[in-house]
């Protein structure tokens, strides 16, 4: 009998708290599509980790940083540009494995302009008005500002410029003649460049989007979750887990921060420290 | 014509052209003045319809949103199904979008607008809109106003005809006068067409009077008769024929004009030179106005090949062509026949169904020409072996059925069909070659098997195939007995199909757990029936009527949407656990099996195909080991686990062990329950275990029943047990609470040093199955 009252004791002391971790994502899309595209990857952490994997999509970009940064969230989804911007401010984080899109891990842009632009270098740019994509876009944002910044076009030299909605607004409003240039992914430009673009400049290859860890989760810990991450290599497994995140990737692979030292040469940011 | 006639048509002519003249000025004023205002209704609502849109575009473009230009446009044309196309261009003319619908129209109307945006943005929208609907509404007026012109033209016309008519009264007797005549030239062409009818129909026609008297016949019954119509013509039969049939001919006539009613009748004639015809005769009365009977009419036609040809088909009917037997639509009449006669006598008959041994090799060899040969001298052989009373049949091929009738008992037909069989050994000589066959004869005898024609041919028929099966050259009774059990199988069978619709089904899950650890690791899904008169059915008493049957695919099917269904259930309560799931290999080896697999797990996102391994059965027969191999493969990677259920029973236990890709042997329970008393059962589990090491699959021990088999197991070296020490199989909600309370025996947590505490125990994720683990 006292046995039996003693076990009662402990369930009720260890069932109300359950363990579980978080997955962190960037808010680049509404709340219910992250949730439901991550769903199946959590899932699958959540039966090889045996607790429960929770997805917490940030409020911002900044917000989602500071909670990668403040150690908040256990496994943090990021996008290139936030992930170097995230070790400039809180340190290195243990990496767990990047995206391969198509085969490569690895992605690209070009700046581009009108197939009959007189325009043929970026210095030419100044006086023209530009197209951006998001803000916090890598590809359309962050790094076509970096390449004006290297060739000294700073954006009050600019006649102006705005930021549209989504690549593919940048390729026509060029198109349009609404802006002299602007700035697009590798697979924008393929779908527009026989439409009247060309590209002024391809941008360097940056590293794909990538998984972190909390800076204190267990050596132990965050190699099982680099090996669950990076077992998924059969095409069965890619359909299942990965496809509903992003129908163009094809595995998850190992990665080191050198890989976006590119980046960070790009943004003027000095590799972060090993620790 | 007359010429007052004629001035009178002409001016009623000439008088309604003008009318429609008149009436034709204010209705095309209408039509015109209703074409201008909807017309210039269509172009209002165009320009209209093109402000919003331009509107709603210029919002679009001022924000950026280029890429929602093209949906919108889809929208539109779904809310203006009028609209045909809609184009939008910028100033530098690059086309941002353009959207059409439905096929070119005859006429529309073009709208175009220029959009201002942004700093220096221009685009040109320009709308264009199908009107053929409204023409095709003005097409549709137009001809409800010819008529209403026609209509009234032919109205006016009518009351100034009325009005004329009355002064022209004088003319309407000339008219009378010419129109009888021509009627009465009429009338003399009329009849003249008629005798030609009449001659030229092959039928004997003759009309007759109220005395009996010819009055008139055709070409056909002069030739008949052999008299013309003229010699006829006054007179009876009395003159032409002897007495007696003219006595006969003329009460006959008049039994028809008296009482007034028609008679057929079918009659021989014989002519002279002793040929016959078959003539269908019809002789009906003929009336005046007042409804006199005025004499009667007779028409007859020789039927006799008609007659001839019905017989023929008769024949064919009810005989087989080759053999001249009765076929099966003729026997199915006989039996019925035996049957009713044997009621009556108080006696038996039998059915034989003979099929001819070796007649396939016969005609492959020799030819068709030859096997009908073979046939017939066997049918004839066949017929000249029985009694009058008795009937062979062919059904075709080299089949036969035989009713042997008036038997007293038994052994009398016993004795017929070895008299048959010896009948079939005999050599059948055709073109100076020997053919030698043998028969398989199946047997049933009425009443002892009381059933009806169509099923005593069906039994006698099994029991044939029966014999043919034992070794050919025999005979074989009916069996009654494994007929009923056939029909209760299939009976058997429908009821579970209905019980699957009906969700009588339910899953039990039985425990297995980690023996070393002594926690739970994960559950055998045990399919279950919830009969609703005989309760909770275990799977021995309705899967083997079901073994091999389509329906057994099926419930496999449903077996395993169940459970993925109750583990995503689970999930959501934060259980997490391993399942084993029986399948079949019909299933299995299904094309389709790893596509709908794939889609279940689409279907139930929340199970991971990591929890889930199907068990095959040890003792299943797999046919190409290589294809199932490729199929385990293919299900591994999406991350399901396989296993071999009943290890040990099977024959080829090796092979599949080395050419599968399983992950576990299950070693099965007959070994298990008796290896403490039997050191054969402790050597075959033993020896299992070991193979399993060396194979690296683990092992999981069904039917562990006491503490002492665990320890037993746990020195060998097994992983997993499952078995009533354990728990038997429970309800999904039992066993959510079985998971949360069980702790294993304290023997076998004393035995293994890696045991769980008991906070630990309750923890919602149980220790999980899996090689890396």
């Amino acid at each position: 009998m006292i046995k039996v009252l003693i076990s009662f004791v402990f369930i009720f002391i260890t069932i109300p708290v359950t363990a579980g971790m978080i997955l962190g994502v960037h808010p680049y899309l509404d709340h219910q599509s992250i949730i439901k595209r991550f769903q199946p990857l959590a899932n699958y952490l959540s039966f090889h980790l045996n607790q429960e994997v929770q997805i917490r999509v940030g409020h911002t970009y900044d917000d989602h940083l500071r909670t990668i940064g403040e150690n908040e969230i256990d496994i943090a989804y990021l996008g290139p540009a936030s992930y170097v911007k995230m070790v400039d401010n809180y340190g290195r984080k243990p990496l767990l494995a990047r995206l391969e899109a198509k085969g490569k891990p690895v992605f690209s842009g070009h700046i581009i302009i009108r197939e009959n632009s007189s325009i043929s270098t970026i210095g030419e740019l100044k006086n023209k008005y530009f197209a951006f994509g998001d803000q916090n876009s890598t590809m359309s944002s962050l790094i076509p500002k970096a390449i004006l910044n290297k060739h000294h076009v700073s954006l009050d030299e600019l006649s102006g410029y705005r930021h549209y909605k989504g690549h593919n607004n940048v390729a026509l409003a060029v198109l349009m003649a609404d802006a002299d240039a602007g700035a697009v992914k590798e697979e924008v430009y393929e779908k527009y460049k026989n439409k009247g673009l060309k590209s002024l400049m391809k941008s360097p290859l940056i590293s794909e989007h990538v998984f972190v860890a909390r800076s204190n989760m267990s050596p132990t810990l965050v190699d099982k979750i680099k090996r669950l991450l990076l077992a998924m290599n059969s095409e069965e497994k890619v359909k299942l887990y990965l496809k509903p995140i992003k129908k163009s990737l094809t595995g998850l692979v190992d990665v080191k921060d050198e890989d976006y030292d590119s980046l960070r040469g790009l943004i003027n940011l000095k590799p972060a420290a090993a620790k | 014509m007359s010429v007052g006639i004629k001035t009178k048509w002409k001016s009623y002519w000439l008088f309604l052209i003008a009318i429609m003249l008149i009436l034709l000025v204010p209705i095309t004023l209408v039509l015109n003045k209703i074409y201008d205002r909807d017309l210039t209704n269509s172009r209002e609502t165009t320009k209209q319809e093109l402000n919003l849109l331009s509107h709603l575009s210029h919002n679009l473009l001022q924000e950026g949103e280029y890429d929602q230009i093209p949906p919108l446009m889809e929208q539109w044309l779904l809310a203006y199904p009028n609209t045909h196309i809609i184009s939008l261009k910028s100033l530098n003319n690059y086309l941002i979008s353009e959207v059409k619908q439905g096929n070119a129209p005859e006429k529309s109307i073009k709208n175009s607008k220029v959009i201002k945006y942004g700093y220096h943005g221009e685009a040109k929208l320009t709308l264009t809109k199908s009107i053929d609907s409204l023409y095709q509404y003005f097409y549709e007026l137009f001809y409800y106003a010819l008529g209403i012109w026609l209509f009234t033209g032919v109205i006016t016309t009518y009351i100034i005809y009325s009005l004329v008519k009355n002064r022209k009264e004088n003319n309407r007797l000339e008219e009378l006068g010419s129109q009888l005549f021509k009627t009465n030239q009429q009338l003399i062409r009329d009849q003249s067409l008629l005798k030609s009818l009449i001659d030229s129909i092959p039928d004997l026609i003759f009309i007759k009077d109220f005395n009996s008297s010819y009055m008139g016949c055709n070409k056909a019954f002069e030739k008949f008769s052999k008299y013309t119509e003229a010699e006829l013509i006054g007179k009876t039969d009395k003159e032409f024929v002897h007495s007696e049939l003219s006595i006969d001919n003329v009460n006959s006539d008049k039994t028809i004009i008296n009482s007034g009613k028609a008679q057929r009748h079918e009659e021989w004639i014989t002519y002279t030179d002793g040929s016959k015809v078959l003539l269908d005769t019809l002789r009906t009365p003929y009336y005046d106005n007042q409804g006199q009977v005025l004499g009667l009419i007779s028409i007859s036609r020789d039927i006799t090949e008609i007659k001839v040809y019905q017989e023929q088909l008769e024949s064919m009917a009810f005989l087989d062509p080759l053999t001249n037997l009765p076929n099966r639509r003729n026997l199915i009449d006989k039996i019925n026949s035996a049957i009713e006669h044997a009621d009556r006598k108080s006696n038996m008959f039998g059915i034989c169904s003979l099929d001819l041994d070796g007649f396939k090799e016969v005609n492959d060899n020799y030819g068709h020409d030859i096997g009908d040969q073979v046939l017939i001298e066997f049918a004839s052989r066949l017929k000249n072996s029985l009694r009058a009373v008795d009937t062979v049949s062919r059904w075709g091929g080299d089949e036969f059925s035989i009713i042997y009738t008036d038997i007293e008992d038994v052994e009398q037909c016993v004795n017929f069909i070895e008299r048959l069989l010896e009948i079939s050994l005999l050599p059948i000589v055709i073109n100076n070659r020997n053919f030698f066959l043998s028969a398989s004869i199946g047997l049933t005898i009425y009443p002892n098997d009381n059933s009806d024609a169509d099923t005593l041919l069906r039994h006698a028929d099994q029991a044939m195939y029966d014999a043919k099966i034992a070794g050919k050259n025999r005979y074989e009774f009916f069996d009654h007995e494994q007929n009923k059990i056939l029909h209760e199988h299939h009976e058997k069978r429908n009821r579970i199909e209905q019980a699957i619709q009906d969700n009588e089904m339910v899953l039990y899950f039985q425990p297995q757990i980690h023996l070393k650890k002594g926690a739970p690791y994960g559950v055998e899904a045990l399919i279950r029936w919830d009969h609703p008169e005989d309760g909770i059915l275990p799977p021995i008493q309705f899967l083997p009527y079901i073994e091999n049957h389509h329906i057994n695919i099926d419930l496999d099917w449903w077996v395993i949407e169940q459970a993925l269904s109750q583990l995503q259930k689970w999930s959501k309560h934060n259980i997490y656990i391993h399942m084993s799931i029986n399948v079949t290999s019909i299933t299995f080896q299904n094309d389709h099996f790893v596509d709908k697999l794939q889609n279940l797990f689409n279907k139930y996102s929340h199970v991971v195909p990591e929890m889930i391994s199907f068990e095959l059965l040890e003792t299943t027969a797999l046919d190409n080991l290589e294809q199932v191999s490729l199929k385990m493969k293919q299900c591994q990677n999406m991350g399901v686990q396989f296993s071999l259920d009943d290890f040990g029973t099977g024959y080829s236990s090796l092979s599949y062990v080395s050419k599968l890709p399983v992950n576990v042997l299950k070693i099965d329970q007959s070994f298990i329950r008796n290896m403490l008393n039997d050191k054969g059962d402790e050597s075959i589990v033993e020896g299992v275990i070991k193979l399993a090491a060396v194979f690296e699959h683990y092992v999981v021990a069904e039917g562990v029943e006491t503490i002492e088999h665990g320890i037993k197991l746990m020195e060998m070296g097994c992983h997993f047990a499952q078995g009533y020490a354990i728990a038997k199989p429970l309800p999904a909600d039992e066993l959510a609470k079985w998971l949360s309370f069980y702790r294993a025996p304290k023997e076998w947590c004393e035995f293994s040093p890696q045991k769980q505490s008991i906070g630990n125990s309750v923890k919602k994720n149980v220790v999980l199955f899996s090689k890396q683990g």
